[in-house]
């Protein structure tokens, strides 16, 4: 499905969760001081806002490449991503979590970092859909998640994976097959 | 206060659905039914205003304060049986939230995080759990606007309450504002 395909690939994530805290570090550097440095300067005043406009992608790329993005820079340059060994069912049970805590902390200082799939995939506005429907006189309004057996069956992905950095892979994966 | 640290330290917010199965528990399976939009506006009310830190950013939808989060965890705590959903076609209309067969162990998770905030919990269960979804979209956006005016006071949270929400008479809106009021749950 598309969620888990495309959104949740493991390597997307990974590349994600890299780009994510390189562009972090980035900020701190440039910000350092400020009230929160590890995020783009709030919307209020001229001033705030020539700042957001100077993170282009150019200067982004700029720091990537002159080594100011820390580890998760380097990842980016070197495409050495970091590597899941582990992750559990896309609706994991609480003793699948439990599992997957227990591999977590035997990784230990290998663990780069943890990545959770928490978004709903269907679900987006208040409600469900409604639809419109005439039984004899009367018109009345159901969910399509009654009508649809399909989208009734849309659990929402809540998956766990562990990652390690690349160069800890082989040991990682050798940590993780002892809890499959 | 710097509140206590309670929610557990797993990768899974388990303090989030514990609560879920446990407002179910409480405010399910009753008259006037507890659905989702009920469910959304009493876990708003349990948060921003007796203080309980679920962690769920609301925003106002169509029928007042809203977590996109919260839908979620719902959707995921039915998958894990926590609480159980029905759409009733008789009556009321809508959805109706149980507590389901795996809501013992939900709840075990979150033990430390609802024994700390049992009483809160309790305050907005006794005192808006009774009330029909209509009622708790009112006073949820009575407060949610409350809260989010810098210097809040009558007239204009009356009118905007009254421009958010045109199906509402006047005074209805009036008095469901005085009974906050009242119950001292308009504050910062």
């Amino acid at each position: 499905m598309m969620f888990t395909q495309v959104y949740f690939q493991h390597t997307r994530r990974a590349y994600d969760h890299h780009a994510t805290e390189a562009l972090r570090r980035c900020l701190e550097k440039v910000q350092a001081g400020a009230t929160a440095p590890s995020t783009f300067p709030p919307p209020e005043g001229d001033a705030n806002l020539r700042a957001y406009l100077e993170w282009d992608d150019w200067r982004v790329y700029g720091m990537l490449a002159a080594g100011e993005g820390g580890e998760d820079g380097a990842v980016l340059r070197t495409r050495e991503h970091d590597r899941s060994v582990f992750q559990t069912v896309e609706v994991p049970e609480p003793p699948d979590v439990d599992r997957f805590e227990e591999v977590c902390a035997a990784l230990g200082e290998l663990l780069s970092f943890r990545d959770h799939a928490e978004k709903s995939w269907y679900k987006l506005a208040d409600e469900d859909v409604p639809i419109e429907r005439r039984i004899g006189d009367r018109t009345i309004v159901t969910p399509l998640s009654v009508l649809s057996s399909v989208v009734r069956g849309l659990t929402p992905v809540r998956q766990l994976r562990a990652y390690v950095r690349a160069r800890d892979r082989d040991r990682g994966r050798e940590i993780a097959a002892k809890f499959a | 206060m710097k509140e206590p640290d309670v929610q557990a330290s797993s990768s899974v917010p388990w303090h989030r659905y514990g609560s879920i199965a446990y407002l179910a528990e409480r405010a399910g399976g009753r008259d006037p039914q507890f659905g989702k939009t009920a469910l959304q506006k009493l876990a708003y009310l349990v948060q921003d205003v007796y203080g309980v830190p679920l962690g769920y950013r609301f925003s106002l939808f169509h029928h007042g304060p809203y977590a996109p989060e919260l839908a979620g965890d719902l959707d995921y705590v039915v998958a894990l049986g926590g609480v159980r959903i029905q759409f009733r076609e008789d009556g009321q209309r809508g959805f109706a939230i149980e507590s389901g067969p795996s809501a013992p162990d939900l709840l075990a998770r979150a033990d430390a995080f609802i024994e700390t905030y049992r009483d809160r919990l309790g305050g907005a269960i006794e005192r808006f759990a009774g009330m029909t979804t209509r009622e708790l979209e009112l006073r949820a956006t009575i407060l949610f606007v409350w809260r989010q005016l810098a210097n809040p006071n009558r007239d204009v949270v009356l009118e905007q309450v009254q421009r958010l929400k045109p199906q509402f008479a006047a005074e209805t809106v009036s008095a469901a504002f005085d009974e906050l009021e009242r119950s001292q749950l308009l504050r910062p």
